[in-house]
């Protein structure tokens, strides 16, 4: 019984991973942009597909394939930036968020219009799991495990180390005056749609190597990312990655006892409970970073 | 002064969108009385409508399915064609969804006058379809496992190419039960073919004296990760795991059964066990699992010439999945009762069907042989490239089944179902 | 003639989403992820009803539109004072279970399997004379609709829903509990939900929890979006606009041959997300351009 709760509590903390670096990107669009970012699971898609044409097509070496798919999220994230969301500054958050279905609508069937509908899976092997005492952990599940914990940390040391953090911490608090300051808020923008772009284009990129890769598959996270940040308090992005990797565990950790098929249904249950007493989320005040 | 200028804007769109919502739908009423001028000599062309999905959840399967019945109706064409009047396709995607397939399906039959409409896929699909054709006396074919499909309000007008999930389940218990297995775990996908072969599976694996399923797991598509999924069902290191799903989804669990590596034989319908899993885990993953599916007539020459045609025009096997091999046979059987009923009317057709599909009768495995001899007055058995297209008093089909061991890419068969055994 | 009795059927069901959604949002600035949650209980509700029980048709429209709005009563009471965004997902998440529950209620609900032989009202009369009468039901319970919306819209608690949206703490301050005239207008809009809901369910005559996607949701959105918020005629005009491209670019398609059918099919999606993007920017107050209230809330733009 230990063991299959151990086992169950990794795969819930994978399963976290999984959605903590979408989560934290959308709670950075949300800090310094102010609307829930409806296109977020585009920029995964884009990125695993990116990858798989230069990995498969191309037989670029694996790491070279990861980085041309990370360069081309970025590209997209900032396309969506400058193309749409910029012009749209200041308007009521209903623009933004109506604008950005747009935008996912416009790319995910570009996607489709472009490979068709079909799924795809990288050049890669099936893996044995390694054994870790009780558990059984997949090599790539580290890895992605790893790059979680790695954003999060990269984070959590650009917003409370670097110059760059501070002004969107600034630029999210009070634009008005971070631009009297000096701060281009344009510049911290930028910034931030190039960093949640490439933490939603690693993400999508390792769940397609885990799972497969298909046109909706980042639309598929998304509204499980958008709930966890919500949970962890979506302000915060260190608050939405734990948000994240708490309803991992739950999700995983409940179906010991509930039907599997209610899994989604668990964490929903939970969010709304914990939003009827902590009406910001969990870290929506607390860790304010 | 400017809130009359206002006023005036305010009034043009409003004139512009509604005379653009007007010119849609005078364009919708127009295009009732639109005909296209008859290519051939027999007569004017005839519309059939297909609605395969092309976005959504099938659509892995439905461009390919299309493409089938492109061929097929080409090479139906190019013999004449039924009554010598030219098949037309007209091509609507059910984005598998019900609600788009209820106004594709009515534009089908009321804009394009179609009087068969074959292809529809999932069963929420053609569910949502049937009460349409069904009260506009229109065909219905469609590759849909769900029992309810030809229920007795619907059945004088629709068949089905595509066996019930019943015999699905009947075989994976008699064959898990031949091979001695006795812990048995189940995972399905909450979709209503897979439950309802989860639930055949149970009830015979009880008649058969065997103890109860140990563990039976539901996922929902789209979920992020099936790792719990795979755990809870593998608790307890069962002999044999059926998968009940689509290749997509057993792609993902396949990874994760492998990476548990545990002692557990895997099961499921061969159209989920595929090549495509095959190359999407790797050769060596699935080395002896068993792969439950109806027997194509690979041997018979129907299937292997449509084979080579569909690989040479997809670059890919018509042994992938069962689906484009069903869309080829609807339109030829199709074609083949619109022949023999010398009539394009949906309740017409639907009459002959059985005649040219089912023994006795000699056997045919294309439309060009087919026609040539119902107008001599043969009686003939189409035999398509799915199975033997026999449809029972129900307007189910029934095939006789298999199991094979996968090796790779290669199977072997390892037991055989007739198909008297499997009702 | 059946397809453009249901392209007119859809246009009329969505303008009443349509209209529910804007009563929520554009009168009070709920933004409710979770609307198609309602639909999906009024349609569920009068299908149950009507095809398990054998109730009269009526009744089950009134059971679905009372659950509706039966059901987001607590929830309101519960997630109202939550902010907007957080409103949004709980709303969410509320759609979520219920669409769960729906899928895996198999006695009840047939899961994914669906409720097939859902009657259109005087089915008696044959598939040719029911669809144009329902089609004048549905017609005439969607004008009841709007002018009932109309009504609240211009009574004195339309006055004050606008003040309540205009500044919550000044009316609270007037000593106007804002709280329960929020969850009011909630309930009236989830209502109308389950109304629309019923008269779909009873137009198409199957459902299943596919039917019930956010997708849904989303669209009304676009609907309201394409339409103007706040306004009464913008609803009706967003839906309509909306059905006709969707339905007009599936008839062009007849005529169009240029691309592969997925690619056409893709297109049309990627046409509809641009039109959404394009319309945001350089026509954010809808097709017909409304631009009164909110014009001193923001910025002035050149036109």
């Amino acid at each position: 019984m230990i063991a299959t709760l151990l086992q169950h509590a990794v795969d819930g903390i994978v399963l976290g991973a999984i959605m903590a670096l979408p989560a934290m990107g959308l709670a950075l669009v949300w800090r310094i942009a102010g609307f829930p970012h409806l296109a977020h699971g585009s920029l995964m898609t884009i990125a695993a597909y990116a990858a798989w044409v230069a990995a498969g097509s191309w037989n670029l070496p694996l790491p070279l394939a990861v980085l041309f798919g990370l360069v081309i999220s970025a590209l997209a994230g900032v396309g969506m930036h400058l193309g749409v969301y910029r012009h749209l500054a200041g308007r009521p958050m209903l623009n933004l968020f109506i604008a950005s279905i747009g935008v996912e609508l416009f790319l995910r069937y570009g996607i489709i219009f472009s490979f068709g509908s079909d799924f795809q899976t990288f050049p890669l092997p099936a893996e044995r799991g390694m054994h870790l005492g009780p558990v059984v952990v997949r090599p790539l599940d580290v890895i992605l495990l790893a790059a979680a914990f790695a954003a999060l940390l990269g984070v959590w040391w650009m917003f409370r180390g670097t110059q760059l953090g501070r002004r969107m911490r600034a630029v999210s608090d009070n634009p008005s005056l971070a631009r009297l300051s000096a701060i281009s808020p344009a510049r911290v923008h930028l910034a931030m749609w190039v960093l949640v772009s490439v933490l939603a284009g690693a993400s999508g990129i390792l769940l397609g190597a885990r799972d497969v890769i298909a046109p909706t598959m980042g639309w598929d996270v998304l509204l499980l990312a958008f709930a966890a940040a919500i949970f962890g308090g979506i302000s915060n992005p260190f608050g939405a990655a734990i948000g994240a990797f708490l309803m991992g565990l739950v999700s995983e950790l409940g179906i010991l006892w509930i039907p599997t098929s209610y899994e989604e249904g668990i964490a929903f249950f939970l969010i709304m409970l914990v939003l009827l007493v902590k009406p910001r989320g969990l870290f929506g005040e607390a860790v304010r970073a | 002064m400017k809130d009359m200028r206002h006023g005036v804007t305010r009034k043009h769109f409003m004139l512009g969108a509604g005379a653009s919502t007007a010119g849609v739908l005078t364009g919708l009423t127009g295009g009732l009385s639109i005909r296209l001028p008859a290519l051939a000599s027999g007569g004017p062309d005839i519309p059939v409508g297909v609605m395969v999905p092309l976005t959504g959840g099938g659509a892995t399967y439905g461009p390919k399915m299309l493409k089938a019945i492109e061929i097929t109706v080409d090479a139906i064409n190019k013999a004449g064609g039924p009554m010598g009047r030219r098949l037309r396709i007209v091509s609507e995607d059910s984005q598998t969804s019900p609600d788009a397939a209820v106004t594709v399906a009515q534009k089908l039959i009321s804009l394009n006058h179609v009087e068969s409409i074959i292809g529809t896929w999932s069963s929420a699909v053609t569910l949502a379809v049937l009460p349409i054709t069904t009260q506009a006396g229109v065909l219905e074919m469609n590759t849909s496992g769900a029992g309810d499909v030809t229920a007795p309000k619907y059945r004088r007008l629709v068949f089905r190419t595509q066996p019930t999930d019943r015999p699905y389940a009947l075989v994976m218990a008699r064959f898990a039960k031949k091979q001695g297995y006795r812990k048995v775990s189940i995972l399905a996908l909450n979709n209503p073919y897979a439950l309802t072969m989860r639930d055949a599976f149970a009830a015979e694996w009880r008649r058969l004296g065997m103890p109860g399923v140990d563990n039976v797991v539901v996922y929902n598509p789209k979920a992020a990760s099936y790792a719990g999924e795979v755990q809870k069902a593998l608790q307890g290191t069962p002999d044999l795991l059926i998968v009940i799903g689509y290749t997509p989804d057993a792609s993902i669990i396949t990874k994760e059964w492998y990476a548990a590596d545990v002692k557990t034989h895997v099961m499921g319908p061969g159209f989920a066990f595929n090549d495509a899993l095959v190359k999407n885990v790797g050769a060596g993953v699935v080395n002896g699992f068993f792969a439950v599916d109806g027997i194509p007539p690979v041997t018979q020459p129907g299937y292997k010439a449509f084979a080579d045609v569909f690989q040479s025009a997809t670059g890919s096997s018509l042994s992938d999945n069962f689906w484009p091999a069903q869309a080829h046979d609807q339109a030829n059987l199709l074609a083949l009762a619109m022949e023999a009923a010398k009539s394009t009317a949906g309740a017409e057709v639907a009459a002959k069907m059985r005649d040219i599909a089912c023994p006795p009768g000699i056997e045919v495995y294309d439309f060009a042989t087919g026609a040539k001899l119902l107008r001599e007055g043969k009686k003939i058995n189409y035999q398509g490239a799915s199975g033997p297209c026999d449809f029972d008093d129900h307007h189910d089909i029934v095939s006789n089944f298999a199991v094979w061991r996968l090796n790779g890419t290669a199977r072997e068969q390892l037991a055989l179902y007739p198909a008297r055994d499997l009702t | 003639m059946t397809y453009v009795y249901t392209v007119i059927a859809f246009g009329l069901i969505y303008t009443m989403l349509a209209l529910g959604l804007n009563l929520q949002m554009g009168f009070t600035g709920i933004i409710n992820f979770g609307y198609v949650a309602f639909v999906a209980i009024g349609a569920y509700t009068s299908a149950i009803l009507t095809v398990g029980h054998h109730w009269p048709m009526l009744a089950g429209w009134a059971a679905g539109t009372a659950l509706a709005a039966l059901a987001s009563y607590p929830l309101g009471l519960l997630t109202i004072r939550l902010g907007g965004d957080y409103f949004a997902v709980v709303t969410l998440g509320f759609s979520e279970l219920v669409l769960l529950f729906v899928l895996n209620q198999r006695n009840l609900t047939h899961g994914a399997i669906g409720i097939t032989g859902i009657h259109r009202p005087f089915a008696m009369l044959g598939p040719q004379l029911s669809a144009p009468v329902t089609l004048v039901i549905i017609a005439a319970l969607t004008a009841l609709t709007t002018a009932l919306i109309w009504q609240i819209g211009h009574s004195p608690l339309g006055r004050l829903l606008r003040a309540i949206q205009a500044n919550d703490a000044a009316a609270q301050a007037l000593g106007k509990n804002t709280v329960s005239y929020k969850v009011l207008v909630l309930v009236v809009g989830s209502a109308v939900a389950g109304l629309a809901g019923a008269l779909y369910a009873h137009w198409v005559q199957y459902i299943s929890p596919e039917q019930f996607s956010p997708d849904v949701t989303f669209n009304t959105f676009i609907a309201l979006i394409l339409g103007g918020v706040g306004s009464l005629l913008g609803p009706v005009i967003g839906a309509f606009v909306l059905i006709a491209f969707l339905q007009g670019s599936i008839v062009l398609q007849d005529y169009v041959h240029v691309l592969s059918a997925n690619q056409q099919s893709a297109l049309r999606f990627m046409i509809i997300g641009l039109a959404l993007v394009l319309l945001i920017v350089f026509r954010p107050d809808g097709i017909m351009g409304r631009a009164k209230r909110k014009r001193a809330a923001r910025p002035e733009r050149a036109s």
